[in-house]
């Protein structure tokens, strides 16, 4: 049965291990089977009933085996456990613990219960091993060397010499492992053979046995190729580089390479790094050297990124800092041609690298600088920079941050202007535009480097309004984006720039809802903006808008006060389109204005600018109605200090040739605003009468005076006009008018002397003689002149009424008239007394005419002359034909003579007064209108011949000449 | 130009515009006297010339010289603005409206242009002038005479106002004052037409038939058609007994239209004829 038990447990037995084996495959479940089993086993062999050393020591090997499996079950509890809870570490391995002492103490009571047990040399493995696994490892030495001890045969010994070799090994105890190796070493047998080859290559590499350490490396790894060998090729290849470099072997290192490796190109990387690490750089270089032209004969490219990586590393840890830029703009352009080919480890530790340097390197310049500024070099900063650059490339997503750097490189050694040109492109990098305190850095700094970069103002603003922006787009809330926005609107509207100040107002309500202090405060640097402007549309919108959001809540005065500048400017708006002769684009704009809901004011004003603009183009009559509009729309004190501008447009009215406007306009002023302080009645009444009588509107003419009390026109005026009426009447012949006038306004003294000389002028015209001559009478009671000339007048009329008898009267040569038909003697006697009669009534009426003719009217004078030349002729010829009838001829031929004679000498009188008459014609230019009777030679007296050409009109602009003698005589006056 | 042609466009400008003006126009720029005073004297052609004139006191007098007052108005009244306080630009709008017949404006404008000078200080004749036609035209020869004075008075160079002042004087016969004159301003143009037959005229209201024919064949035939001249030429004629001569000079007689030269020309007609019958008869 025993026998049978031996066999079932080695059945069992080799079940079990075949199962362990695959144990730490299997899932917790089946670990779970697998202790039952295990369990079971030491369960029916303990019901074996008496126990042989052969089954403890089977029940130790089953223990050791549970304790491996508890040990994995509580490792995977630990790990989950430790990172729940904080128990020690003890409390979850007290399952492996207990049974690795339960196995210790096993051993130990086997060993000493069967001291001859041959398998007393196993149970000391058994434990070496637990100790080393699950105890504190103290004792596996003891152990180890005990089992070696109790094995007597050398096959059993061979693997507790290899435990004991490995575990000086890595108890670092090279030196007992070398001799242990030693002995191992002799199996050439072992499968495990390459592995205890590259152990003792460490053992004795440490020992500094270099040769030997080589020889053995070598071997390790021809043996691994061997077949039926475990091979441990990849740790010895990872090992070459260590061994050959330690060993300063690089020449045969090289050579093993180059003649056992297929590809040498990675090792060779190890190699590089390696002697880097140990501070070789003469072999880093010669490494690189022959990296790169391994790299090239073998056309390895896809080794070329981790090529400039290594070489980087070396250049670097050399300090060699030019080189590694080399290499890292290598890189970048490799990494540019063939991006997706480079793995994103080499590629990330290449940064990592880069930024590690150009870290240190910035860090050094700065604290140089800070030092002492002419340390500072030019290149080392260059060099700094492109480094940067280059990470910005080959990190795009972190390239903010590089040109971040750049700026603060720069910034170090007070590049300024680089420095915010580096600012900028890391804000310009940054997408999105997130919050995060690196940007917050950034656009400060950028701010902050602004005033030293010693921009002209125009490029500083530049800078200023991009960092502002940025700012507002990130933080557009915070509190310190008040500021921004303050500096941001004024830099706009500084810049002439309003449409972006109103977008940024907008922005600024909305983010700063309640705040509606500073709302208002943008609100009306906007509108003095436009005010300054003069942007007329702009203000009207900013009007409309006060009004109807009451969210802006603005004072109703300010409101009124805005719409008056901008009526200003409207109207200077309109202004200019006058002065550019948009005469049409203007005058819309002023009815516009006046027919808007602006104030009463502005209103009237427009209107009466419309009525200015519709006067200088010529639309006189539409300009009256936009001017009475106007003075509707005026309150009385606004067209008080406006009389002065409707007086010069309705004389611009009468300017324009358009006199019935001009006189409509004139009395509607005059009849509006006489009884205001400021209207200018006399000037008023003054353009009314010349208007008037200009327009042949000569009954108005007459009433229009009339009022002249009611107007309160000035004597001075009155008297003007009262003059111009007469001479214009005169002027023109209005003589009805005239008269008419003179009735209307006899009481007018200082018209008297007018009156006069005027109705003389008519009363030696043609017609309306008599009528002129009634009035000069009625003169004459209060005139002297008058009463003079109108004596002067009877006088004459009766003179020439006497004149006119004396004429139809002729001398009587027979005394009785009665017999005159019939045949009388001449009585001399007579004829003398009759002759001497009329001599002396010719005498009486020449001497009444000569005290006429001195009155003082040439007029009369003239025709004094002429009555007496006429009288004098018609006497004389009278006498000279004088025939007494039939008288001797001794009577008749001297009385002849004798009356020839008279008659002769009264004709001469004649021919003198006439003499006289021409004489006075010339020499007071008299126009009267008998000068022809007077003036006019014999042979035409018969004919009317006073049609003289036409008179010549004076333009008032021909040649120079003309046009220099008026200005000559005006400076000679 | 054409003297017929010429004479013929002046006819249809009497008869149209009723202008009684017989004032020679002057082709011969340097035998006019007034030319540089006055557009009376001006050709169509001239006053057509005048229309690329900048000077709007020339440009627009231009035009109403032609006839078209109302554009002559219109420019000057476009530039208004520029010339409010222009003395001389006051005249030519008043200068307009009197070749428009409209003399109570004419006068209004001539005393604002008086006006204007006035309120600079300054003084300026050719209103005086202008205004003193008016009065011609009213028949206030009077003031007339005072305004021409006043005139000569402030530019003792201005011909037209002399002129005018003989033409006065020989209207109201005195034909001395006027002969002072007319002597004076043709020894500076002694081939001046208007001066020429006005001289003639002198000489005729005189007595002078004598010296007025010597005068009036001086003159070129062309003008002596002229319905004034014309009638003085044949009353010359007829004074000295030159009956046939009178017969003639009425013959090329143009077409009247003054009533008081038909009268002339009805009665010299006449009796000419009598007369020669007369001394067919003896």
């Amino acid at each position: 049965m025993i026998y049978l038990g031996k066999i079932f447990i080695s059945i069992q037995l080799c079940f079990f291990i075949s199962t362990l084996a695959l144990a730490s495959k299997e899932s917790p479940k089946e670990k779970k089977n697998i202790l039952k089993i295990i369990d079971e086993e030491i369960k029916t062999i303990k019901n074996f009933g008496k126990m042989t050393p052969r089954l403890k020591h089977r029940i130790l090997e089953l223990q050791s085996d549970k304790i491996a499996i508890i040990k994995e079950q509580e490792n995977k509890k630990f790990i989950h456990g430790i990172k729940k809870f904080k128990h020690p570490r003890s409390f979850y391995f007290s399952n492996s613990i207990s049974l690795y002492q339960q196995l210790i103490r096993n051993g130990l009571k086997i060993i000493k219960t069967h001291p001859r047990y041959n398998g007393i040399g196993e149970i000391y493995l058994v434990m070496a091993l637990n100790d080393q696994d699950h105890g504190q490892g103290k004792k596996v030495e003891r152990y180890l060397l005990q089992a070696l001890r109790k094995t007597y045969k050398e096959q059993q010994k061979y693997p507790i010499l290899v435990h004991l070799a490995e575990y000086y090994y890595n108890k670092k105890n090279y030196k007992k492992a070398v001799k242990i190796y030693n002995s191992i070493l002799k199996n050439q047998k072992d499968e495990w053979i390459s592995k205890h080859y590259f152990n003792a290559a460490w053992c004795n590499l440490k020992e500094k046995n270099f040769p030997r350490a080589l020889d053995m490396l070598e071997t390790a790894y021809h043996l691994g190729q061997e077949n039926g060998n475990q091979s441990l090729q990849d740790q010895v290849i990872e090992s070459f580089h260590i061994f050959y470099i330690t060993t300063e072997s690089l020449d045969r290192g090289v050579i093993f390479l180059k003649k056992n490796l297929a590809a040498p190109i990675a090792p060779l990387f190890k190699f590089v790094n390696f002697a880097a690490l140990q501070g070789r750089l003469k072999d880093s270089i010669a490494l690189l050297k022959l990296l790169k032209n391994e790299i090239k004969k073998k056309k390895e490219t896809k080794y070329l990124a981790q090529y400039y990586l290594t070489a980087f590393k070396t250049y670097r840890q050399f300090s060699h800092y030019k080189n590694s830029y080399n290499m890292a703009k290598n890189f970048y352009k490799l990494d540019k041609i063939k991006h997706r080919s480079i793995s994103p480890e080499i590629k990330e530790e290449f940064k990592e690298e880069i930024k590690g340097l150009v870290g240190f390197l910035q860090s050094t310049l700065v604290k140089n600088v800070r030092k002492n500024f002419a340390n500072y070099k030019k290149e080392e900063l260059n060099r700094i920079i492109s480094f940067f650059s280059i990470l910005a490339h080959i990190d795009e997503k972190h390239k903010k941050t590089y040109y971040f750097f750049q700026g603060e490189s720069y910034y170090s050694v007070h590049l300024y202007k680089k420095s915010i040109f580096a600012y900028k492109k890391s804000i310009l990098s940054t997408v999105p535009l997130l919050p995060t305190k690196e940007i917050e850095k950034t656009i400060l700094n950028y701010i902050g480097t602004i005033n030293l970069a010693n921009f002209d103002e125009k490029k500083k603003l530049e800078h200023i309004e991009f960092t502002y922006k940025t700012y507002l787009k990130i933080y557009p809330k915070d509190e310190k984006s008040k500021k921004i926005y303050k500096g941001l609107f004024s830099i706009f509207l500084k810049s002439n720039r309003p449409v972006e100040a109103e977008a940024l107002l907008s922005k600024y309500i909305k983010n700063h809802a309640t705040d509606q202090t500073n709302q208002k405060s943008y609100i009306l640097s906007i509108l003095d903006f436009y005010i300054d402007k003069k942007n007329a549309q702009k203000l009207s919108d900013w009007i409309y808008k006060l009004r109807n959001e009451p969210n802006f809540n603005f004072d109703n005065a300010y409101i009124l006060k805005t719409e008056e500048i901008l009526a200003q400017i409207l109207f200077s708006n309109y202004e200019k389109m006058e002065n550019n002769r948009q005469f049409k684009e203007a005058s819309m704009g002023y009815e516009k204005l006046s027919n808007s809901n602006f104030p009463s004011k502005i209103r009237a004003n427009s209107a009466l600018k419309r009525a200015q603009l519709l006067s200088k183009i010529g639309n006189i009559p539409e300009s009256f109605i936009w001017l009475k509009k106007a003075i509707k729309t005026f309150n009385k004190d606004q067209n008080s200090k406006n009389i002065e501008n409707y007086f010069f447009l309705t004389k611009r009215y009468m300017l324009k040739q358009n006199f019935n406007t001009a006189l409509g306009s004139s009395l509607f002023l005059l009849n509006q605003f006489y009884k205001d302080k400021n209207s200018n009645n006399d000037e008023l009444f003054e353009t009314i009468i010349n208007l008037s009588l200009t327009l042949g509107k000569d009954i108005h003419v007459r009433d229009h005076f009339k009022e002249r009390e009611k107007y309160n026109i000035s004597q001075t005026m009155e008297k003007a006009m009262g003059n111009l009426i007469v001479d214009h009447y005169l002027m023109f012949r209005s003589y009805n008018q005239l008269f008419n006038f003179y009735y209307e306004n006899k009481n007018l003294v200082y018209l008297y002397d007018k009156y006069f000389n005027v109705f003389k002028t008519i009363y030696w015209q043609r017609y309306k003689k008599q009528k002129a001559l009634s009035i000069i009478k009625e003169l004459s009671l209060v005139q002297k002149i008058a009463k003079s000339f109108t004596e002067t007048i009877d006088s004459y009329k009766k003179l020439e009424s006497d004149k006119k008898a004396f004429m139809l009267g002729q001398i009587k040569i027979f005394p009785d008239p009665i017999t005159k038909n019939k045949k009388q003697k001449f009585n001399e006697d007579f004829f003398n007394k009759e002759l001497e009669k009329t001599i002396q009534e010719l005498k009486a009426v020449n001497e009444s005419y000569l005290k006429l003719s001195k009155a003082g009217f040439p007029e009369i004078t003239l025709r004094c002359y002429l009555s007496l030349e006429k009288m004098y002729h018609f006497l004389g010829k009278s006498i000279t034909n004088l025939n007494p009838g039939d008288q001797p001829p001794e009577f008749l031929v001297p009385f002849k003579k004798m009356m020839k004679d008279l008659g002769g000498q009264l004709i001469s009188e004649s021919i003198d007064y006439k003499k006289s008459a021409k004489t006075l014609i010339n020499k007071y230019s008299l126009f009267s209108s008998i000068n022809g009777l007077v003036t006019k030679s014999d042979s035409i007296s018969g004919w009317d011949i006073s049609f003289p050409v036409d008179r010549l009109i004076s333009p008032s602009a021909l040649t120079k000449n003309m046009i220099n003698h008026e200005y000559k005589l005006r400076e000679v006056k | 130009m054409n003297t017929h042609k010429y004479l013929a466009l002046l006819l249809f400008l009497i008869v149209s515009c009723g202008h009684n003006t017989f004032l020679t126009k002057s082709e011969n720029k340097k035998e006019s006297l007034f030319f540089n005073e006055s557009m009376s004297r001006y050709t169509k052609a001239d006053l057509e010339n005048l229309i690329t004139q900048k000077n709007v006191n020339v440009l627009a007098l231009g035009q109403c010289y032609l006839g078209a007052e109302d554009k002559g108005l219109e420019q000057l009244k476009s530039k208004l603005n520029e010339h409010i306080i222009d003395e001389k630009y006051w005249n030519s709008v008043g200068v307009c409206y009197y070749l428009n017949k409209d003399y109570k404006e004419a006068a209004f404008f001539f005393k604002l242009s008086l006006q204007v000078a006035k309120s600079k200080n300054k003084t300026f004749s050719l209103p005086y002038n202008n205004l003193a036609l008016i009065y011609i035209h009213t028949r206030q020869y009077r003031q007339a005479l005072d305004y021409l004075n006043n005139a000569i008075k402030l530019n003792p160079y201005s011909d037209v106002a002399k002129f005018n002042l003989s033409q006065l004087y020989l209207k109201k016969y005195l034909p001395e004052k006027a002969k002072l004159i007319l002597k004076k301003l043709l020894k500076k143009t002694p081939h001046d037409i208007d001066l020429q037959s006005s001289l003639g005229l002198v000489y005729l209201l005189m007595g002078d038939a004598k010296n007025a024919l010597k005068m009036f064949a001086q003159l070129p035939k062309d003008i002596l058609k002229r319905q004034d001249i014309a009638s003085y030429n044949a009353l010359a004629f007829f004074i000295s007994g030159q009956y046939l001569e009178t017969l003639e000079a009425l013959k090329n007689q143009e077409a009247i239209t003054i009533r008081g030269f038909r009268k002339i020309r009805k009665k010299l007609k006449e009796l000419a004829n009598a007369k020669i019958k007369q001394r067919g008869q003896s």
